[in-house]
């Protein structure tokens, strides 16, 4: 009996003494929440992993569709080849008869708060944080805040109220908040957009691609223009004036490959070709579905992808004649056959395009069209803020003032940059339509038309007059699109959240 | 400093083996030879019984005239067995020749049967645990072990959801579910936890099968116990014999024309085509007129193209060759199995290759201590597409239309295919033909232990085992392919990938067994420790910009992207003990218990205890049973226990930080960011089970029939509960949940005939059930929420996995019709599909959606008979389910109305106008309305119960005096595999699903990769 006495405690040693470590094993190939956020790099590490974030929430595709898209700027090219559910789910949203299910609606809305738990992390954690200088905190939290106030700021404006997440979640009972209003959203995007000024040195030329004191104030000064407070707008933008932003003397050249971050640039997102997953696409996107090779140089088919955002003929009849603007914006694809099957054959000028017989012309956004090595791999940036934005919203901020005539400089000052004469309207409501639609062109594509729309009322009206345009030249929109309501305004809470948060859902969804 | 002390684990545990290996000597007694003979009923000599002396396991075979020899100590017993017959054994006391009788049993009761880490005799079980001794399979020509025992098993499911040469089969036990933890049985080879692919083992490697099935029988194994387990014998050599056997067999498939799509021929898509223009014309202002290509459809006339039947390899062989050599004499032995198998697939250009090898060896040290162990290696070769599910290869390819031809006029095939309207079409054949996909798999399983008796009644075995799987897929698109898809037609630039991946894993497992016989009591208990990991890590690479298609590898690619290397580590460290006790062999009791500790699970809730009690009671034992007629076997068992599930993802017990850049400055900025919430509570999914089996035979057991009912309780289930998105996560995985299974299972076993003529016949029967009782913190369910493409829903009060959408009724025929019905605010018009408001708000949207069928068979049952007459031997085996649902899912495409496929015959009677309304099926092609006809609705689901021939297999086996001495045997035989499928399906394959039997998204008929019919001949040769 000794000897299963020996085999016993031999077992029973090896149980304890192997137990604990044997078990007990960690990710080698990633890092994990435990023992991240305790050394100055690595901050700086997770604020680059919040600025990654702008990629897809202001650079992605939601942006444009649900903006762009659904502004009376562009339409699409409709595709009866292909009536997956991904293309249904943008064209719903061009049309109106978006729902609660869709799916781009709820990346978006995911996507934002994606961002804003990463800022969240940064913000809970760094002011505990031992061995770091003061200096380098503020800089970090200047920065996150920024961009916590850019997430909720796209939030607010495409959902209403939305749950006001200010401490990182980290686990089951920190995930379920109810919906906020809208002006307690407000409240937290305006103290952080001045806790960011605060914080931020101005814009140091050339410019990086980070946040500025100017990219913060330009926020602020949006919020402002969209809650009508004028004169606060105005102490903003008239600032943003002061720090040395300017606008690039060719308009086509401001979204040129070798301009990124220029003095007009206020804040935009980066991207890189390459195999570093850097790289932009949106072009792809926005030129017609067919073998590219004569719009991109490159041998590929974007039949997958394409013929989104397309403008529409009053948008290319809406630039007064002479606007630098208009070929820099707008190219048309010209080839044969009809949508998904067209051969493109030329790119032709905008204007007073007419298609020779037997052959269709497609227009498309040129403005981000620029040289490239790989398909569906591009360079660009795209644009959040640059400063012809600042003098168009400082125009209307003094024009809302009755201040007019101080508004016209600064109009007039993109004006003639795109080769057009100074306007020297002062009539309040006809110099509100004139920089509204400066605002049209020199933005167009930008993804600011739907939030102008939205800001001066115009909305409903214009977007109606536009759904009646569309549905009289194309057959296949169903009456019930281009229902243009009040409700209609903000989009539907995705439905996933509505079930598993409790949240109201906005009127009308 | 981890790894160091894993090692330090292993090594203490086999250094503690090795000191008991030799620490413990036996002592000597003396050794006689001892001569006799082996009969059998009215005292008919056996050959072939088997004579094993109890002590040593050394044994022997008696020849023809039932005489053996055999060397044994005096003391020491004989057991004296063949099959068919009840063993016996004798003491031996002096050197007088032992003759015996042995008693026929029709059953198997006294067979001893692999448990979890031990054996037990049929009859005293305590525990449901079905068995299946594999030469019962031997004939059928088929590569994976799964093929050959479907609808074998009582309470065991195994589904061949798609004919992909190598793959394509999936099991579940007893309709086991879970969310994210899956829900396939557990596969131990000769004791070893398989940590992969279980499939590439050579099934003629096997000798026998034991399904474990509820908490008696697989609590030993705990944390990975819930989903049933299935353990695997390999052969080994037979007592007293040298035995070489060389198998060979050669098949053909074909894939039989019923069940193939019945899609529109050239004439008909052009009309279809032409119709479409005109309606345009109608209705909505198109002035292009109908295009040349469909303007006369009578010229296609007996002519076009079969997209079906150009993916097919039209007689496809299947070879399959095996030696094997089994020998156990002098104290050693071994078996040797060879095996090449080589199957060509059905889709052209797919394939499958297997050479492997086995070689298990035990040597007898003394009485006392056994060595062995053994190697398996196998490798692998296959080519094999993405030809399986929505939108992948059958799927797309077979919506070509008929019109064109994949030849150019010189014969030359064409780059794609394009007519007006339709989307243009990679050339099919070229992608077969012109694409690699190629995976090669090597791997090597192999174990080595020790086995020592002392002090007379215990045991102690020591093993350790290894598992190791090299796997490599290396892809190459060309130009003139693309990757095979109608969304990106070639010319493409040309694109490539090579993947690998190591898998190891190591276990060590030591066991201590007390076995005693005091008086009617008998006690066997059991002590273990065990300790496993696993690990993985690979290599990903891509490529493209190919300068041209000449070197099919990434050499040429000028652009190359990747190098994760995804490294991943599992541990489990357990201790178990069992005890099982009998009195009289007649009262049964069994208890045991498993202690396991995972890596997987948070740092507090790291260690579970998985205990288990059962009971039998053999009723015809007692005096009062004796009396009762015909009935010769009664015993009733009963059990309770519970077993977990640890099948989630390593590490998401921690919250992961993954790199996130961006760019500074034109230059990468390298940042992190988390991705994922961690729960530092996490822990195992738990099942409890009760078990109760009814076990009868009657007439000496010729008739047998076996009944268990089960109730399973599965809480905590591991599951990534949803959290709302505003948290910035998606989920969290989680321990919410609670899903209730039930059922009854039936096994009848009968010997028919008992004569020269021999029929025997195994039925079985499940009935399975489930229900969900809680999901997550707010009982959200899953899925439901898409409209399109996402079939299935999994709900709080309803079975698992119910298919899910909208109620169709017919069309809406006229004006009338539309402005009596509720309608869709974006999708309805006159002619097009009505769905059913079934909320009764008066508009049809997303929140008219129901549960509109139930993928899960009411039962299932397999039927196996089995004859002899004289030479001649004849097995039929069938398998069946009732009352499960299908979705055939590519009706989404086949009845697609913007004329851009190929389309089922049938919807040509589509509606046109009021006047022409066609079928009241189908709706019209009206731009912008033919999106709502492909959301899944309740039109696409049909009856999928089958009853299938699976094999029938016709053998001859030679006389023995037509061949020479060296000969011993000769068999021959010619099979038919998938022999006849009944059902009401109109697909291919009844047991077709997407998703193999994943319980949450069972039955979906994405155009598998066709099962064929398999005609084949064998030869079997014994020397």
């Amino acid at each position: 009996m000794k000897k299963i006495h020996s085999i016993l405690i031999i077992l029973a040693l090896i149980s304890a003494s192997c137990n604990k470590d044997f078990i007990d094993l960690k990710p080698e190939g990633a890092l994990t929440t435990g023992n991240f956020f305790e050394t100055e790099d690595q901050f700086q590490q997770g604020l680059i992993g919040t600025y990654a974030m702008l990629r897809v929430t202001h650079g992605g595709l939601e942006s444009w569709v649900m903006s762009e898209m659904r502004s009376d700027n562009t339409h699409y090219d409709f595709n009866p080849t292909d009536r997956g559910p991904q293309f249904l789910d943008r064209e719903n949203i061009a049309t109106f008869t978006d729902n609660s299910s869709s799916g781009i609606i709820a990346n978006k809305y995911n996507l934002n708060f994606n961002g804003i738990q990463r800022a969240n992390s940064i913000l809970t954690r760094i002011e505990p944080a031992a061995n770091i200088s003061q200096a380098v905190k503020d800089n970090i939290i200047g920065q996150t805040k920024f961009l916590r106030a850019l997430f909720y700021f796209d939030l607010v404006r495409y959902f209403g109220g939305v749950p006001l997440h200010t401490t990182e979640v980290s686990g089951l009972s920190g995930a379920f908040l109810p919906r906020a209003t809208p002006e307690e959203v407000y409240q937290l995007i305006i103290a952080d957009a001045q806790d960011a000024i605060a914080k931020l040195a101005a814009p140091a030329f050339p410019q990086i691609g980070r946040a500025s004191k100017g990219s913060a104030a330009m926020l602020l000064a949006d919020v402002y223009m969209t809650q009508k407070k004028y004169a606060e707008a105005e102490i903003e933008l008239k600032k943003i004036t002061q720090m040395g932003y300017d606008l690039l003397p060719d308009y086509a050249s401001v979204y040129a490959l070798n301009n990124k971050n220029s003095r007009e640039s206020i804040f935009e997102v980066q991207f890189q070709q390459g195999t570093t997953g850097l790289n932009s696409n949106f072009i792809y996107n926005f030129i017609p579905i067919g073998q590219n090779q004569p719009i991109t140089g490159i041998n590929y088919n974007n039949r997958s992808i394409g013929g989104w955002n397309v403008p529409t003929q009053p948008m290319i009849d809406s630039y007064e004649t002479g606007d630098q603007r208009l070929e820099a914006s707008i190219a048309i694809a010209e080839g044969t056959g009809t949508t998904g099957n067209f051969t493109i054959e030329s790119v032709k000028s905008p204007a007073g395009y007419v298609a020779p017989p037997g052959k269709s012309g497609k227009p498309f956004i040129k403005k981000y069209l620029h040289p490239h090595t790989v398909a569906n791999n591009t360079d660009d940036n795209f644009p959040v803020y640059r400063y012809a934005d600042a003098l168009l919203l400082l125009a209307e901020a003094l024009n809302e003032q009755g201040k007019g005539s101080e508004a016209l400089p600064y109009l007039n000052e993109v004006r003639e940059r795109a080769g057009l004469l100074p306007s020297n309207e002062t009539n309040q409501d006809i110099l509100r339509t004139v920089i509204a639609h400066e605002r049209k062109v020199e933005l167009a594509f930008e993804n600011k038309r739907w939030f102008d729309l939205l800001r001066t009322g115009k909305a409903i009206e214009v977007l109606s007059a536009d759904g009646q345009y569309l549905k009289s030249i194309y057959p296949y929109l169903l009456p019930v699109t281009f229902d243009v309501t009040q409700n209609k305004l903000i989009y539907a809470i995705p439905l996933r959240e509505t079930l598993i948060g409790n949240l109201e859902q906005n009127p009308g969804y | 400093m981890k790894k160091r002390s894993s090692s330090r684990c292993a090594l203490y545990v086999f250094l503690s083996a090795l000191f008991y290996f030799f620490f413990i000597s036996g002592a000597l007694s003396q050794t006689i030879t001892i001569r006799g003979k082996v009969l059998g009923d009215n005292k008919i000599p056996l050959s072939d019984a088997t004579v094993i002396v109890r002590e040593t396991n050394v044994g022997t075979k008696t020849v023809q005239d039932g005489s053996y020899t055999i060397s044994v100590d005096i003391g020491h017993h004989l057991v004296f067995s063949s099959v068919g017959y009840q063993p016996m054994e004798q003491v031996v006391t002096n050197t007088a020749p032992l003759n015996v009788s042995l008693t026929s049993t029709a059953g198997s009761l006294d067979e001893v049967v692999v448990i979890s880490y031990g054996t037990q005799k049929r009859k005293m079980l305590t525990g449901a645990v079905a068995t299946l001794d594999a030469g019962l399979l031997k004939d059928q020509p088929v590569g994976q072990f799964a093929q050959k025992i479907q609808g074998r098993f009582a309470g065991v499911q195994i589904n061949q959801s798609s004919g992909t040469p190598g793959a394509g089969m999936s099991f579940r036990i007893r309709g086991s579910a879970s969310i994210n933890a899956g829900n396939g049985p557990l596969f131990v080879v000769d004791g070893f936890p398989i940590v992969g692919d279980v499939n590439i083992i050579n099934p003629n490697e096997i000798e026998s099968f034991s399904v474990l099935k509820d908490a008696a029988a697989t609590a030993l194994y705990g944390s990975r116990a819930s989903n049933g387990v299935v353990l695997i014998t390999t052969k080994k050599g037979k007592a007293g014999q040298t035995q070489v056997q060389l198998t060979a067999s050669y098949g053909i498939a074909q894939v039989p024309k019923k069940g193939r799509p019945e899609l529109m021929n050239a004439q008909e898509h052009a009309q279809y085509m032409k119709e479409i223009y005109e309606d345009r014309a109608r209705y909505e202002g198109y002035t292009g007129g109908v295009p040349e290509l469909y303007q006369n459809p009578e010229q296609y006339a007996g002519k076009g193209t079969d997209w079906y039947d150009i993916l097919l390899e039209k007689n496809a062989p299947i070879k399959d060759i095996n030696l094997s050599i089994t020998s156990n004499k002098d104290r050693f032995s071994s078996s040797l199995i060879a095996g090449y198998f080589d199957q060509k697939g059905s889709v052209l250009n797919t394939n499958f290759r297997r050479f492997s090898l086995r070689f298990n060896a035990e040597y007898k040290i003394n009485d006392y201590i056994r060595v062995g162990g053994n190697v398996a290696p196998a490798y692998s070769t296959g080519q094999n597409f993405n030809t399986d599910g929505n939108g992948q290869l059958i799927y797309t390819a077979i919506t070509t239309s008929p019109i064109l031809s994949p030849y150019n006029d010189d014969g030359s095939l064409k780059l794609n295919l394009s007519g007006p309207g339709l989307l243009t079409q990679p050339n099919w054949l070229r992608v077969l033909k012109e694409r690699t996909y190629v995976g090669k798999t090597l791997r090597l399983l192999s174990n080595a232990y020790a086995e020592i008796n002392f002090l007379k009644d215990f045991r102690f075995k020591t093993a350790v085992a290894t598992d190791l799987t090299d796997l490599r897929t290396r892809t190459f698109n060309p130009s003139t392919t693309g990757v095979g898809s109608v969304f990106a037609p070639p010319p493409q630039i040309a694109t490539g990938s090579y993947n690998t991946s190591f898998i190891t894993s190591w276990l060590t497992e030591n066991t201590l067994t007390y076995t005693k016989k005091i008086g009617e009591h008998s006690i066997e208990a059991l002590l273990g420790y065990t300790a496993q990991k696993a690990s993985s890590e690979g290599n990903s690479a891509s490529g493209t910009d190919y300068p041209d298609d000449l070197i099919p590898w990434l050499d040429a690619a000028a652009t190359r992207i990747g190098g994760a290397n995804n490294p991943q580590s599992y541990s489990l460290i357990s201790q178990l003990g069992r005890v099982m006790y009998n009195f009289k062999e007649r009262y049964l009791f069994t208890a045991s218990v498993r202690r396991d500790g995972s890596s997987r699970f948070g740092a507090d809730s790291r260690w579970a205890t998985f205990p288990e009690v059962s009971a039998g009671w053999i009723i015809s034992e007692e005096n009062f049973a004796h009396n009762i007629p015909v009935v010769s076997f009664l015993k009733l068992r009963g059990s309770y226990g519970s077993t977990g599930n640890f099948n989630i993802g390593n590490y998401t017990q921690y919250g992961n930080v993954a790199a996130s850049n961006y760019l500074f400055n034109n230059v990468i900025a390298n940042g992190r960011a988390a991705t994922t919430l961690g729960n530092a509570e996490l822990t195992w999914e738990t099942s409890s089970m009760i078990n109760i089996g009814l076990e009868v035979g009657l007439l000496k057991d010729r008739v047998f029939l076996t009944t268990e009912y089960y109730n399973k309780l599965t809480d905590d289930l591991l599951y990534q509960v949803d959290i709302p998105a505003a948290s910035g996560f998606r989920n969290i995985q989680s321990n919410i949940g609670k899903f209730k299974f039930w059922g009854v299972e039936l096994a009848l076993s009968t010997k028919n005939f008992v004569g020269a003529f021999k029929w025997n016949s195994d039925f079985n029967i499940s009935f399975n059930r489930n229900k969900v009782l809680k999901l997550g913190t707010n009982d959200v369910p899953i899925g439901g929420i898409a409209e399109q493409g996402s079939y299935w829903r999994t709900a709080v009060g309803s079975p698992i996995g119910q298919f899910w959408g909208y109620v169709q009724d017919g069309i809406y025929m006229d004006q009338d019709d539309f402005d009596k019905s509720p309608r869709h605010a974006t999708y309805s018009a006159v002619g097009t599909v009505k769905f059913r408001d079934l909320n009764g708000d008066g508009v049809i949207t997303s929140a008219d959606r129901q549960e509109i069928g139930n993928p899960t068979p009411k039962f299932v049952f397999g039927f196996a008979n089995n004859f002899s007459y004289k030479n001649f031997d004849l097995s039929i085996m069938m398998s069946g389910a009732y009352g499960g649902k299908i979705i055939n899912s590519q009706l989404e495409w086949l009845e697609t109305l913007e004329g851009i496929f190929n389309v089922n015959k049938y919807v040509k009677d589509r509606w046109r106008s009021p006047e022409n309304p066609g079928a009241g099926i189908i709706g019209r092609s009206l731009t912008g309305t033919t999106a709502f006809p492909r959301f899944v609705n309740s039109r696409w689901v049909v009856d999928g119960s089958y009853l299938t021939v699976k094999n029938i297999t016709l053998g001859y086996q030679f006389p023995q005096q037509w061949f020479r001495s060296y000969v011993s045997g000769v068999r021959v035989y010619a099979g038919i595999q998938q022999a006849l499928i009944l059902s009401n399906y109109e697909g291919a394959n009844p047991e077709v699903s997407m998703n193999g039997l994943n319980a949450l998204g069972e039955g979906v008929d994405g155009a598998a990769y066709p099962v064929p019919r398999t005609y084949t001949f064998g030869l079997n040769v014994n020397f």
